[in-house]
C-alpha cells in the first residue's frame, strides 16, 4: 500500500513488548481505543499494560458499550447534538467538595465524545425535545452535566405506598431547584406529555425514577456530595427498573430520611442487558452504596408494541 | 572517571555521578573506584550515547526519584517528572527517539525511559490507527477478519456521523 521506502534503522516494530507496555499507560482512553487498532501485537498488549485502573475500567466499559445495539441506534440522535466543550475547565468547575471520583475525572477528560452514553454528557444540552425512530424514543432528556458547573442533583426520598420513592430535583444556583415531574408507574405526570402515552413511551432517564415529589418547594434534605466511578460492573439485579438497596428498607415509618446522595455514575449490569446509574449515599457519616436505576445503553428505551403498531 | 566504548568504537569518559545514572554502568563498575578498562556498550551507538550523556549530565544533581507504584495516574507523574528542559531535549527525530528509548532501557535509566515513552505516547495522541502505522512504520499483521473488527468503536461512531 505504501510506496517503497528504505527501511529506517529503527521502526515502531522494533519497540519490544516491554517498552510498549511502558508507553501505553501514558495514553488517554480515546488513544488507547485507537492504539488497539494499530496492529495485532498492540491490540494484545494494550490491555496487558499497567493502565491506570480508572482507564482500564473505562476502556473495558467502552467495548461493552459499543457492542450494544442500543448504542449504535442512538448515535444518530446524539451525534448531531454534540457540542465541543473544554474538558479541562469543565472539570475545574466541579466544586471541590463534590470531589469527583478518579473515574469520573477520566471519563470527562478522556471518553470519546461520539461514544456518549445516552444524554448524559457535558457536550449536550440539558433538556431536548423528543426524538424517535421506529424503535427508540428519547424525550425531555435530563442532562445534569450539560452545565458549567454541572447541576448536581439533589435527591429526596419519600416514603410512599410502603415503598421509598426517589425524587429528582435539579439544583439551580443557590435557590431551590426546579422540580422535575417524573413519570412513574404510580400515576405521576410527565410535563407536557399526555397521560396515555406515558406508560408506553418512557423518557429514558426519568423512566428510572418512579416517583413524584411531594410537597413541591420543600427543602431538599439530601445533598449530592461526590461523583462516583464510571464504568464499573454491577451484579445483576431484579428485573425492575429501580433497585432498592437494603439500607433504604430499614427506613421504617419515616416519611423522609436524611441521606446525602451522589448523582452521576454510569456502568453496566453484569448480564450485559443495560446500564445503570447509581446514587451513592451517606447517612450519619456512614457511607452507603445507593440506588440503582436501570436503562438501556443509549439511555433510550425500547418502545413497547404500541409504539410500532 | 568512568570510560565506556560504544558500538561504533567511540569512547566516552564521564564523571562517576553522571555515568552511574545508568543502572547498567553502575552495576558493571560495582561502585568501586576508577575503571581501568572502558566498559563496552555494544547496543548503543555514539550518536545516541551523546544524547544519553547530555541527559545524565543535566540531571546529575537531581534528588533520587521515589518509587512510583504501578498504576499511578500518569499525568500526575508527568507533571513532576517533565520539566521544560526535558521537553526540549526529547524533541528529536522519531528514529533517534526510538533509539534513545531502547538505549535507556538497555542502560537502565528509568527517568529517561519514561520521558521517551511519554513522548511516543504524545506523538500518538489524536491519531488514527492508520496514521500511527504510517508514522511508526508498523505492519499491522491483522487478518482480514480482524481488520473488519477494527471498525468497532471510534471508527464505527465516526461513520455513523457521516
Amino acid at each position: 500500500m505504501n510506496p517503497p521506502y528504505i527501511k529506517p534503522r529503527v521502526t515502531g516494530d522494533d519497540l519490544p513488548n516491554e517498552l510498549l507496555l511502558i508507553i501505553f499507560p501514558h495514553l488517554p482512553v480515546a488513544s488507547l481505543i485507537l492504539a488497539r487498532g494499530v496492529s495485532r501485537r498492540w491490540r494484545n498488549l494494550v490491555l496487558q499494560s499497567h493502565l491506570d485502573p480508572a482507564r482500564r475500567s473505562l476502556l473495558t466499559f467502552y467495548y461493552k458499550t459499543v457492542s450494544s445495539p442500543a448504542f449504535i441506534q442512538t448515535r444518530t440522535h446524539i451525534l448531531p447534538h454534540l457540542q465541543p466543550f473544554n474538558r479541562h475547565s469543565y472539570l475545574n468547575s466541579v466544586p471541590l467538595y463534590n470531589s469527583p471520583s478518579r473515574e469520573f475525572e477520566v471519563w470527562i477528560r478522556e471518553w470519546p465524545e461520539k461514544a456518549t452514553i445516552g444524554w448524559i454528557w457535558p457536550g449536550l444540552e440539558d433538556g431536548m425535545s423528543s426524538v424517535s425512530s421506529t424503535s427508540w424514543r428519547m424525550e425531555g432528556i435530563c442532562n445534569c452535566l450539560g452545565h458549567i458547573p454541572p447541576h448536581i442533583k439533589t435527591v429526596t426520598y419519600h416514603k410512599r405506598k410502603s415503598e421509598l420513592s426517589p425524587v429528582i430535583r435539579l439544583q439551580d444556583g443557590g435557590g431551590i431547584g426546579e422540580e422535575l415531574d417524573i413519570g412513574g408507574n404510580d400515576g405521576g405526570a410527565v410535563a407536557g406529555e399526555g397521560q396515555g402515552e406515558r406508560n408506553n413511551l418512557h423518557n429514558p432517564l426519568m423512566d428510572w425514577v418512579n416517583a413524584i415529589p411531594e410537597g413541591r418547594g420543600a427543602e431538599p434534605i439530601y445533598h449530592a456530595t461526590t461523583f462516583l466511578p464510571v464504568g464499573i460492573e454491577l451484579p445483576e439485579h431484579r428485573q425492575g427498573q429501580v433497585e432498592e438497596i437494603s439500607w433504604l428498607d430499614e427506613e421504617d415509618e419515616a416519611m423522609m430520611v436524611s441521606i446525602e446522595l451522589t448523582t452521576i455514575c454510569v456502568g453496566q449490569f453484569s448480564d450485559g442487558a443495560g446500564i445503570w446509574l447509581v446514587l451513592d449515599g451517606r447517612r450519619g457519616g456512614e457511607r452507603m452504596k445507593g440506588w440503582v436505576y436501570r436503562g438501556g445503553f443509549g439511555m433510550g428505551r425500547r418502545i413497547s408494541s404500541r409504539g410500532r403498531g | 572517571m568512568v570510560t565506556v566504548v560504544v558500538s561504533d568504537g567511540v569512547t566516552f569518559t564521564m564523571e562517576q555521578d553522571v555515568a552511574f545514572q545508568c543502572g547498567l554502568i553502575a552495576d558493571f563498575a560495582g561502585g568501586g573506584g576508577d575503571q581501568e578498562e572502558p566498559i563496552p556498550i555494544q547496543a548503543v551507538n555514539s550518536t545516541v550515547m551523546r544524547k544519553v550523556i547530555e541527559y545524565c549530565e543535566h540531571h546529575r544533581n537531581d534528588p533520587p526519584q521515589p518509587e512510583v507504584p504501578e498504576g499511578t495516574p500518569l499525568e500526575r507523574k508527568d507533571r513532576r517528572g517533565r520539566d521544560a528542559w526535558d521537553k526540549q531535549f526529547i524533541q528529536v527525530e522519531q528514529e533517534l527517539l526510538f533509539e534513545i528509548i531502547l538505549a535507556a532501557n538497555y542502560l537502565n535509566i528509568k527517568p529517561l525511559l519514561d520521558l521517551g515513552c511519554s513522548q511516543v505516547a504524545e506523538m500518538m495522541k489524536g491519531k488514527t490507527p492508520a496514521e500511527i502505522q504510517q508514522m511508526f512504520n508498523i505492519v499491522n499483521g491483522f487478518t482480514a477478519d480482524e481488520e473488519a473488527q477494527n471498525g468497532e468503536g471510534e471508527e464505527k461512531a465516526r461513520n455513523l456521523n457521516s
